[in-house]
């Protein structure tokens, strides 16, 4: 097994969202050699091949891992972190295990401009996607907080054009 | 040498390992879970993780946190029935339950006017379906069921109460003192909407341990508000499971030995100690027809009973003979009401009540064997 094991080091509460938990945890194994996987799988990540580093988002749980040291936050108690953890050493050994049939990406991905996004939108402000203006829509498709589909606007047939080009925007990267 | 056949009270004796992770865990590490982030104090929280991730494989649950540890089944009943139930509802259960359910029930039939009505059923535990599922139809907040009986022995259909219940959108709430650990349980297959368990009966773990499974999406009101060891400044109880309704120190020392025993049972596989205890209930039944004057109850099959019989000598008070058996031939049984009165009205043996033999993974033919010789013997005599 690649991964043996995550120890966790501290839990604290998160900066960003003082309703939930930060995590500092080490892993039995230097994981810089898995990262350009995990890059490949998750649209989400932000990868330093240099650095050594990876940060990805995963059901909103956010993941850091540098080497071996792992970070996760936003988690709602203790047993959600133990849950996680396993799910990533899982996650891990998997991706460590398969990594004959998956493409190795060793570029950083760029984020799609939030103004991109923005007109290509239909500006209605209507919040059918459950967000206030159609530019906080914009802001949460760039930080991949939010689906597409979450605009039903998007799927009338006038704003084909402009969901096609959306989504090449975003599969580009995917 | 004595003979422990109490084992519907208690286990005993628990596998090796269970003694040897409780001294462990007091000798070597003894922190408490999620109160520090000293390395020992991780090493707790993990071991309660991986008992939770343990019970849940056992359990047939989803998800670690939908398993809320208590101190047993009691307080698991108290906090399903007092969190859930409000003024005025209506709930259905059976003439077999613990005291456990039963008292709870009455105080809430004082305090919040709660209505009980009682599932008919025959002295073989068998319920009238029938009649339960008019009841439902008539609107009904909670079924509680035993899924097995300390006293009878018998083993409540769940999958039938549970489709039936929900039909109506009525959940089902089941007190698994009796099975867990000894007889298959899936809340995955046959979707209970809570589940109590103890941890020192079938689950072979010690005493001041047991649990709570409740469905993802019923919440109940708490039992009690406390220290979590997280989200401290809040002056609120955390929202979700399993912290909201954990409050305070945990029996870590409990769990320590309840992680090595469900360890044991999924190693060992419920299947075979159900086997087992199905073989020596039925050579118990065999040998008590040999006894004169013996009368047992529930059902007569072991294949659709526990591994426990109660019984009754003819002529003789069963607490007298329970205390000539431990005294005269070391072996101990249970004898009165088992803490399950109605269960005895319903057999016709209150106030006295019966013998009880309930038998564990443990226990062997011979001490059968012993028992039979020395019950003659009494008769006899």
């Amino acid at each position: 097994m690649f991964l043996q094991s995550i120890n966790v080091l501290d839990v604290d509460l998160c900066v960003q969202q003082p309703d939930k938990f930060v995590a500092h945890t080490r892993a039995s194994a230097d994981l810089r050699e898995i990262m350009p996987y995990l890059n490949s799988m998750f649209r989400t990540s932000t990868y330093n091949h240099d650095a050594g580093s990876i940060k990805f988002t995963n059901d909103k749980i956010e993941y850091t891992i540098i080497g071996d040291k792992i970070n996760i936050a936003k988690f709602i108690n203790r047993t959600e972190l133990h849950e996680l953890l396993d799910w990533l050493k899982d996650l891990v050994n998997d991706t460590y295990d398969s990594r004959s049939e998956i493409i190795p990406m060793y570029v950083c991905r760029k984020p799609v401009p939030v103004l991109f996004i923005y007109n290509l939108l239909p500006k209605t402000n209507c919040q059918q996607c459950g967000e206030k203006s159609c530019m906080v829509f914009a802001a949460q498709l760039n930080k991949l907080e939010i689906d597409i589909e979450a605009c039903p606007i998007l799927s009338e047939p006038e704003y084909t054009a402009n969901r096609r080009r959306l989504e090449g925007a975003f599969g580009a990267f995917s | 040498m004595s003979i422990y056949l109490d084992n519907g009270a208690t286990s005993y004796p628990k596998p090796e390992s269970v003694y040897v992770s409780i001294a462990e865990y007091m000798r070597n590490n003894g922190a408490s879970p999620g109160r520090g982030n000293y390395s020992r104090a991780m090493e707790a929280d993990r071991l309660v993780y991986m008992t939770r991730k343990a019970l849940c494989k056992l359990l047939c649950v989803p998800r670690p946190g939908q398993i809320i540890f208590t101190c047993n089944a009691t307080e698991s009943i108290n906090m399903a029935l007092k969190g859930y139930l409000k003024p005025g509802d209506r709930v259905l259960t059976t003439s077999y339950e613990h005291n456990a359910v039963a008292r709870p029930l009455k105080m809430l039939e004082t305090d919040r006017e709660i209505k009980i009505g009682l599932i008919p059923s025959t002295p073989d535990g068998v319920s009238d379906m029938e009649w339960y599922q008019q009841e439902l139809s008539k609107g009904v907040r909670l079924v509680v069921v035993a899924h097995g009986s300390n006293v009878i022995g018998c083993v409540t259909p769940l999958d039938e109460i549970v489709s039936a219940a929900h039909r109506h959108n009525t959940p089902v709430l089941v007190d698994a003192a009796q099975t867990a650990g000894v007889y298959p349980v899936d809340v995955t297959s046959v979707p209970v909407d809570m589940l109590a368990f103890t941890g020192h009966k079938g689950l072979l773990g010690p005493t001041g341990t047991g649990g709570l499974y409740i469905r993802e999406g019923l919440e109940l009101s708490t039992l009690k508000e406390g220290g979590t060891g997280g989200m401290s400044l809040s002056p609120f109880q955390p929202s979700d499971p399993p912290d909201r309704y954990e409050a305070g120190t945990m029996n870590i020392f409990g769990i320590a030995g309840l992680n090595a025993a469900v360890q044991f049972l999924l190693d060992t596989g419920v299947e075979v100690i159900r086997e087992h205890e199905i073989e020596l209930a039925q050579f118990l039944m065999d040998g008590l027809d040999t006894v004169p004057g013996v009368t047992y109850y529930g059902p007569s099959s072991a294949k659709d009973r526990l591994g426990l019989v109660s019984f009754n000598l003819e002529g003789q008070d069963p607490n007298k003979v329970a205390i000539k058996l431990d005294r005269d031939y070391e072996i101990m049984v249970r004898a009165g009401i088992h803490c399950a009165p109605q269960a005895h009205h319903l057999l016709g043996t209150a106030p006295g009540g019966a013998l009880r033999v309930s038998l564990g993974y443990f226990n062997q033919r011979e001490d059968i064997e012993r028992l039979i010789d020395a019950l003659r013997e009494i008769t006899y005599s």
